[in-house]
Protein backbone atom coordinates (compact mmCIF):
# COMPACT_ATOMS: atom_id res chain seq x y z
CA UNK A 1 0.00 0.00 0.00
CA UNK A 2 1.37 3.32 -0.75
CA UNK A 3 1.52 5.70 1.60
CA UNK A 4 -0.02 9.20 2.53
CA UNK A 5 2.05 12.16 1.85
CA UNK A 6 1.87 15.35 3.31
CA UNK A 7 2.23 18.65 1.72
CA UNK A 8 4.39 19.54 4.23
CA UNK A 9 7.88 20.12 3.89
CA UNK A 10 10.63 20.59 6.89
CA UNK A 11 14.19 22.09 6.48
CA UNK A 12 17.14 23.31 9.01
CA UNK A 13 18.41 26.60 9.04
CA UNK A 14 21.60 27.93 10.89
CA UNK A 15 20.81 31.43 12.05
CA UNK A 16 22.97 33.87 14.66
CA UNK A 17 21.29 34.66 17.22
CA UNK A 18 23.06 36.63 19.95
CA UNK A 19 26.32 35.41 19.04
CA UNK A 20 25.65 32.15 18.90
CA UNK A 21 24.72 29.62 15.63
CA UNK A 22 21.50 27.78 15.95
CA UNK A 23 20.31 25.40 14.31
CA UNK A 24 16.22 25.56 13.75
CA UNK A 25 13.74 23.18 12.88
CA UNK A 26 10.96 24.03 10.55
CA UNK A 27 8.29 22.73 8.66
CA UNK A 28 5.77 25.00 5.53
CA UNK A 29 2.98 24.59 3.28
CA UNK A 30 1.67 26.87 1.24
CA UNK A 31 2.38 29.79 -0.87
CA UNK A 32 1.40 33.23 -1.04
CA UNK A 33 1.59 35.42 2.77
CA UNK A 34 3.52 34.16 4.83
CA UNK A 35 2.13 32.87 8.12
CA UNK A 36 4.77 32.28 10.76
CA UNK A 37 3.09 30.39 13.70
CA UNK A 38 4.74 30.08 17.05
CA UNK A 39 4.01 27.08 19.54
CA UNK A 40 3.22 26.96 23.32
CA UNK A 41 5.38 26.74 25.70
CA UNK A 42 7.34 23.55 26.69
CA UNK A 43 5.90 21.99 23.06
CA UNK A 44 6.83 22.52 19.65
CA UNK A 45 5.81 23.80 16.00
CA UNK A 46 4.00 20.41 14.87
CA UNK A 47 1.28 22.10 16.79
CA UNK A 48 0.38 23.90 14.20
CA UNK A 49 -0.05 20.59 12.01
CA UNK A 50 -3.51 21.19 10.65
CA UNK A 51 -2.98 24.12 9.56
CA UNK A 52 -0.09 23.11 6.87
CA UNK A 53 -2.36 20.61 5.87
CA UNK A 54 -5.43 22.70 5.04
CA UNK A 55 -5.77 23.24 1.43
CA UNK A 56 -8.45 26.32 1.42
CA UNK A 57 -5.35 27.90 4.29
CA UNK A 58 -2.07 27.40 1.98
CA UNK A 59 -4.28 28.09 -0.92
CA UNK A 60 -3.21 31.75 -0.24
CA UNK A 61 -1.09 31.09 2.84
CA UNK A 62 2.60 30.43 2.80
CA UNK A 63 2.12 28.30 6.59
CA UNK A 64 5.43 28.14 8.76
CA UNK A 65 5.72 26.42 11.85
CA UNK A 66 9.37 26.27 13.69
CA UNK A 67 10.37 25.14 17.00
CA UNK A 68 12.16 27.22 18.68
CA UNK A 69 15.58 26.21 20.17
CA UNK A 70 15.70 24.15 22.70
CA UNK A 71 12.34 22.74 21.50
CA UNK A 72 11.11 19.79 19.42
CA UNK A 73 13.55 19.58 16.62
CA UNK A 74 15.65 22.62 17.14
CA UNK A 75 19.02 22.17 18.90
CA UNK A 76 19.67 24.28 21.96
CA UNK A 77 22.97 26.43 20.88
CA UNK A 78 26.07 24.87 21.66
CA UNK A 79 27.16 24.66 25.37
CA UNK A 80 23.45 24.16 26.94
CA UNK A 81 25.03 21.52 29.50
CA UNK A 82 26.74 24.38 31.34
CA UNK A 83 23.60 26.96 31.68
CA UNK A 84 19.95 27.05 32.28
CA UNK A 85 17.44 27.77 29.87
CA UNK A 86 15.69 30.75 30.39
CA UNK A 87 13.59 32.56 28.02
CA UNK A 88 13.46 36.38 28.14
CA UNK A 89 11.19 38.79 25.84
CA UNK A 90 14.30 40.14 24.33
CA UNK A 91 15.67 36.71 23.47
CA UNK A 92 11.83 36.05 22.10
CA UNK A 93 12.07 38.61 19.39
CA UNK A 94 15.21 38.63 18.67
CA UNK A 95 14.40 35.01 17.81
CA UNK A 96 11.56 35.47 15.97
CA UNK A 97 12.97 38.28 13.85
CA UNK A 98 16.31 36.30 12.93
CA UNK A 99 13.90 33.58 12.03
CA UNK A 100 11.76 35.96 9.47
CA UNK A 101 14.75 37.50 8.46
CA UNK A 102 16.33 34.18 7.60
CA UNK A 103 13.67 33.13 5.37
CA UNK A 104 13.65 36.58 3.39
CA UNK A 105 10.23 36.97 4.48
CA UNK A 106 8.11 40.08 3.57
CA UNK A 107 5.49 41.44 5.68
CA UNK A 108 4.57 37.93 7.18
CA UNK A 109 1.64 37.33 9.56
CA UNK A 110 2.59 36.19 12.71
CA UNK A 111 0.35 33.61 14.88
CA UNK A 112 1.37 32.54 18.12
CA UNK A 113 -0.49 31.00 21.21
CA UNK A 114 0.19 31.26 24.82
CA UNK A 115 3.68 32.27 25.44
CA UNK A 116 3.68 32.98 21.53
CA UNK A 117 0.43 34.61 21.80
CA UNK A 118 2.25 36.69 24.06
CA UNK A 119 5.03 37.66 22.40
CA UNK A 120 2.86 38.70 19.12
CA UNK A 121 1.36 41.77 21.44
CA UNK A 122 5.13 42.97 21.87
CA UNK A 123 5.89 42.27 18.30
CA UNK A 124 2.87 44.43 17.20
CA UNK A 125 4.42 47.41 19.46
CA UNK A 126 7.90 47.30 18.85
CA UNK A 127 8.03 45.98 15.48
CA UNK A 128 4.38 46.36 14.03
CA UNK A 129 5.76 47.87 10.44
CA UNK A 130 7.39 44.86 9.97
CA UNK A 131 3.98 42.71 9.75
CA UNK A 132 0.91 42.47 7.61
CA UNK A 133 -0.92 41.34 10.96
CA UNK A 134 -0.62 39.87 14.56
CA UNK A 135 -2.67 36.75 15.68
CA UNK A 136 -2.78 36.33 19.21
CA UNK A 137 -4.28 32.73 20.56
CA UNK A 138 -4.74 32.72 24.09
CA UNK A 139 -3.28 35.63 24.25
CA UNK A 140 -3.13 38.36 27.47
CA UNK A 141 -0.55 41.13 28.60
CA UNK A 142 -0.32 39.30 31.62
CA UNK A 143 -2.26 36.64 33.17
CA UNK A 144 -2.19 34.88 37.06
CA UNK A 145 0.14 32.15 37.79
CA UNK A 146 -1.94 28.68 38.71
CA UNK A 147 0.99 26.84 40.23
CA UNK A 148 4.51 26.52 40.89
CA UNK A 149 7.32 26.13 38.25
CA UNK A 150 9.56 24.24 40.61
CA UNK A 151 7.57 21.09 40.31
CA UNK A 152 8.45 21.07 36.50
CA UNK A 153 12.32 20.35 36.94
CA UNK A 154 13.13 18.82 39.61
CA UNK A 155 14.93 14.63 40.19
CA UNK A 156 12.18 13.42 42.07
CA UNK A 157 9.19 14.11 39.83
CA UNK A 158 9.37 13.37 36.01
CA UNK A 159 8.91 16.56 34.48
CA UNK A 160 7.33 15.70 30.60
CA UNK A 161 4.26 13.43 33.13
CA UNK A 162 3.96 16.36 35.49
CA UNK A 163 4.13 19.07 32.64
CA UNK A 164 1.49 17.49 30.44
CA UNK A 165 -0.63 16.25 34.00
CA UNK A 166 -0.85 19.77 34.63
CA UNK A 167 -1.87 21.40 31.40
CA UNK A 168 -4.50 18.27 30.40
CA UNK A 169 -6.77 20.18 32.57
CA UNK A 170 -6.23 23.39 29.70
CA UNK A 171 -7.81 20.89 27.00
CA UNK A 172 -11.56 21.66 26.81
CA UNK A 173 -13.69 18.65 27.94
CA UNK A 174 -15.04 18.61 24.47
CA UNK A 175 -11.69 17.79 22.43
CA UNK A 176 -11.06 14.50 20.26
CA UNK A 177 -9.36 12.02 22.93
CA UNK A 178 -6.72 11.60 19.58
CA UNK A 179 -5.87 14.82 19.35
CA UNK A 180 -6.11 15.74 23.26
CA UNK A 181 -3.54 13.11 23.80
CA UNK A 182 -1.24 14.45 21.10
CA UNK A 183 -1.22 17.69 22.60
CA UNK A 184 -0.13 16.17 25.72
CA UNK A 185 2.45 14.10 23.88
CA UNK A 186 4.40 17.19 23.12
CA UNK A 187 4.61 18.32 26.73
CA UNK A 188 5.11 14.53 27.86
CA UNK A 189 8.11 15.13 24.62
CA UNK A 190 9.91 18.20 25.88
CA UNK A 191 13.67 18.45 27.16
CA UNK A 192 14.52 18.88 30.66
CA UNK A 193 13.61 22.32 32.45
CA UNK A 194 12.73 23.37 29.01
CA UNK A 195 8.89 24.32 29.71
CA UNK A 196 9.80 25.86 33.14
CA UNK A 197 12.66 28.02 31.46
CA UNK A 198 9.42 29.42 28.99
CA UNK A 199 7.81 30.03 32.25
CA UNK A 200 10.29 32.37 32.79
CA UNK A 201 9.18 34.53 29.91
CA UNK A 202 5.87 33.87 30.35
CA UNK A 203 5.61 34.87 34.06
CA UNK A 204 8.72 36.83 35.16
CA UNK A 205 9.38 38.58 32.09
CA UNK A 206 6.45 39.03 30.03
CA UNK A 207 3.99 41.52 31.74
CA UNK A 208 2.99 43.78 28.86
CA UNK A 209 -0.15 45.76 30.61
CA UNK A 210 1.27 49.24 30.98
CA UNK A 211 2.35 49.12 27.55
CA UNK A 212 -0.62 46.99 25.05
CA UNK A 213 -2.04 50.15 24.80
CA UNK A 214 0.79 52.11 22.34
CA UNK A 215 -0.06 49.39 20.00
CA UNK A 216 -0.80 51.03 16.55
CA UNK A 217 -3.15 48.61 15.19
CA UNK A 218 -3.71 50.74 11.61
CA UNK A 219 -0.03 49.57 11.16
CA UNK A 220 -0.02 46.03 12.39
CA UNK A 221 -3.70 44.62 12.85
CA UNK A 222 -3.94 42.56 16.30
CA UNK A 223 -6.43 39.54 16.44
CA UNK A 224 -6.93 37.83 19.84
CA UNK A 225 -9.00 34.18 19.80
CA UNK A 226 -9.23 32.44 23.49
CA UNK A 227 -10.69 29.34 24.07
CA UNK A 228 -13.96 29.71 26.85
CA UNK A 229 -11.96 26.66 28.82
CA UNK A 230 -8.31 28.37 28.92
CA UNK A 231 -8.57 29.40 32.57
CA UNK A 232 -4.33 29.68 32.71
CA UNK A 233 -4.93 32.65 29.85
CA UNK A 234 -8.60 32.88 30.69
CA UNK A 235 -11.39 35.12 28.19
CA UNK A 236 -11.37 37.80 30.51
CA UNK A 237 -7.65 38.02 30.29
CA UNK A 238 -8.23 38.39 26.85
CA UNK A 239 -11.07 40.77 26.47
CA UNK A 240 -9.50 43.18 29.08
CA UNK A 241 -6.15 43.36 26.64
CA UNK A 242 -8.47 43.80 23.63
CA UNK A 243 -9.97 46.61 25.77
CA UNK A 244 -6.51 48.31 25.87
CA UNK A 245 -5.43 47.98 22.63
CA UNK A 246 -7.60 50.86 20.17
CA UNK A 247 -8.90 48.51 16.84
CA UNK A 248 -8.15 45.23 18.03
CA UNK A 249 -10.23 42.43 17.62
CA UNK A 250 -11.00 39.36 20.05
CA UNK A 251 -13.44 36.80 19.77
CA UNK A 252 -13.60 33.89 22.44
CA UNK A 253 -13.91 30.50 21.02
CA UNK A 254 -16.48 28.18 22.30
CA UNK A 255 -15.55 24.78 23.02
CA UNK A 256 -12.20 24.83 22.94
CA UNK A 257 -9.34 25.56 25.42
CA UNK A 258 -5.51 26.31 25.74
CA UNK A 259 -4.58 24.91 22.43
CA UNK A 260 -7.16 25.74 19.82
CA UNK A 261 -4.88 24.49 16.72
CA UNK A 262 -3.95 21.34 17.79
CA UNK A 263 -6.70 20.13 20.74
CA UNK A 264 -9.84 20.49 18.51
CA UNK A 265 -8.53 21.78 14.97
CA UNK A 266 -11.75 21.35 13.00
CA UNK A 267 -13.54 23.37 15.32
CA UNK A 268 -11.08 26.03 15.93
CA UNK A 269 -11.11 25.74 11.59
CA UNK A 270 -14.00 28.15 12.01
CA UNK A 271 -12.77 30.72 13.95
CA UNK A 272 -9.32 31.01 12.37
CA UNK A 273 -10.86 31.24 8.75
CA UNK A 274 -12.84 34.10 8.73
CA UNK A 275 -9.53 36.53 10.41
CA UNK A 276 -7.28 34.99 8.05
CA UNK A 277 -9.82 35.93 5.01
CA UNK A 278 -9.79 39.66 6.72
CA UNK A 279 -5.80 39.77 7.08
CA UNK A 280 -5.85 38.76 2.99
CA UNK A 281 -7.51 41.77 2.09
CA UNK A 282 -5.09 43.71 3.36
CA UNK A 283 -2.05 46.04 1.63
CA UNK B 1 -6.46 2.46 45.53
CA UNK B 2 -7.09 0.98 49.14
CA UNK B 3 -10.99 2.02 49.88
CA UNK B 4 -13.85 4.24 49.34
CA UNK B 5 -15.63 5.72 52.13
CA UNK B 6 -17.88 8.36 53.29
CA UNK B 7 -16.75 10.89 55.42
CA UNK B 8 -17.00 12.92 57.44
CA UNK B 9 -13.55 12.03 58.19
CA UNK B 10 -12.55 13.29 61.61
CA UNK B 11 -9.19 13.43 62.82
CA UNK B 12 -7.37 11.29 60.04
CA UNK B 13 -4.23 11.25 59.21
CA UNK B 14 -3.67 11.98 55.62
CA UNK B 15 -0.08 12.88 53.34
CA UNK B 16 -1.89 15.36 51.30
CA UNK B 17 -5.71 16.18 50.80
CA UNK B 18 -7.67 17.57 48.13
CA UNK B 19 -10.83 19.82 49.29
CA UNK B 20 -13.17 20.51 46.48
CA UNK B 21 -16.44 22.66 47.54
CA UNK B 22 -20.31 20.59 47.47
CA UNK B 23 -21.38 22.70 45.01
CA UNK B 24 -17.82 22.94 42.43
CA UNK B 25 -17.67 18.97 42.55
CA UNK B 26 -21.28 18.51 41.26
CA UNK B 27 -20.17 20.75 38.24
CA UNK B 28 -16.97 18.56 37.49
CA UNK B 29 -19.14 15.34 38.10
CA UNK B 30 -21.09 16.94 35.16
CA UNK B 31 -20.21 14.92 31.26
CA UNK B 32 -19.31 18.20 30.11
CA UNK B 33 -18.51 20.40 33.40
CA UNK B 34 -18.77 24.41 32.39
CA UNK B 35 -15.64 26.35 31.81
CA UNK B 36 -13.83 26.46 35.25
CA UNK B 37 -15.41 23.61 36.84
CA UNK B 38 -13.65 21.41 34.48
CA UNK B 39 -10.15 20.60 35.73
CA UNK B 40 -8.72 20.23 39.36
CA UNK B 41 -6.55 23.60 39.06
CA UNK B 42 -9.42 25.31 37.63
CA UNK B 43 -11.32 25.29 40.53
CA UNK B 44 -8.13 25.65 42.96
CA UNK B 45 -7.68 28.78 41.02
CA UNK B 46 -11.40 30.13 41.31
CA UNK B 47 -10.94 29.42 44.97
CA UNK B 48 -13.65 26.55 45.23
CA UNK B 49 -10.76 23.86 45.66
CA UNK B 50 -7.72 23.47 47.35
CA UNK B 51 -5.04 21.01 47.61
CA UNK B 52 -2.91 20.83 51.53
CA UNK B 53 -0.23 18.60 52.67
CA UNK B 54 2.68 17.10 50.66
CA UNK B 55 2.16 17.27 47.61
CA UNK B 56 4.96 15.37 46.45
CA UNK B 57 3.06 12.26 45.86
CA UNK B 58 0.34 14.17 43.99
CA UNK B 59 2.42 15.82 41.64
CA UNK B 60 4.72 12.92 40.91
CA UNK B 61 1.72 10.94 40.03
CA UNK B 62 -0.80 13.45 38.95
CA UNK B 63 -1.97 12.35 35.63
CA UNK B 64 -3.48 9.26 37.84
CA UNK B 65 -4.92 11.34 40.62
CA UNK B 66 -6.36 13.52 38.35
CA UNK B 67 -8.21 10.43 36.27
CA UNK B 68 -9.29 9.44 39.00
CA UNK B 69 -10.91 12.48 40.36
CA UNK B 70 -12.65 12.23 36.15
CA UNK B 71 -13.89 8.64 36.97
CA UNK B 72 -16.68 10.35 39.24
CA UNK B 73 -18.13 12.23 36.31
CA UNK B 74 -21.71 10.99 35.58
CA UNK B 75 -21.27 7.58 33.67
CA UNK B 76 -22.43 8.98 30.20
CA UNK B 77 -18.95 10.47 29.96
CA UNK B 78 -16.30 8.53 28.99
CA UNK B 79 -14.11 9.38 32.38
CA UNK B 80 -10.60 7.98 30.43
CA UNK B 81 -8.36 10.09 28.55
CA UNK B 82 -10.48 12.97 30.60
CA UNK B 83 -7.16 13.60 32.41
CA UNK B 84 -9.34 16.00 34.71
Amino acid sequence: MVAKLEPITGHYMQVEIYGRINRIYFEESGRGIPLVCLHTAGADGSQYRHLLNDPGITRDYRVISFDLPWHGKSLPPAGYHLEDYSLTTELYVDTVLAFCRGLELRQPVIMGCSMGGRIVLELALSHGEDFRAVIGLESADHQEPWYDTEWLHRPDVHGGEVSAALVSGLVAPQAPDEYRWETLWGYQQSGPGVFKGDLHFYRVDSDYRDRVGDIDTQTCPVYLLTGEYDFSCTPEDTLRTAARIDGAEATIMEGLGHFPMCEDPVRFRRYIVPVLEKIKGYE
Amino acid sequence: MAAVAPGPALLRSRRFAIHIEAAAWAQFRHPVPRPGYHDLFAMCKRGEARIEGELHPLMANLRYFKELLSLARKPETEAVGHGG
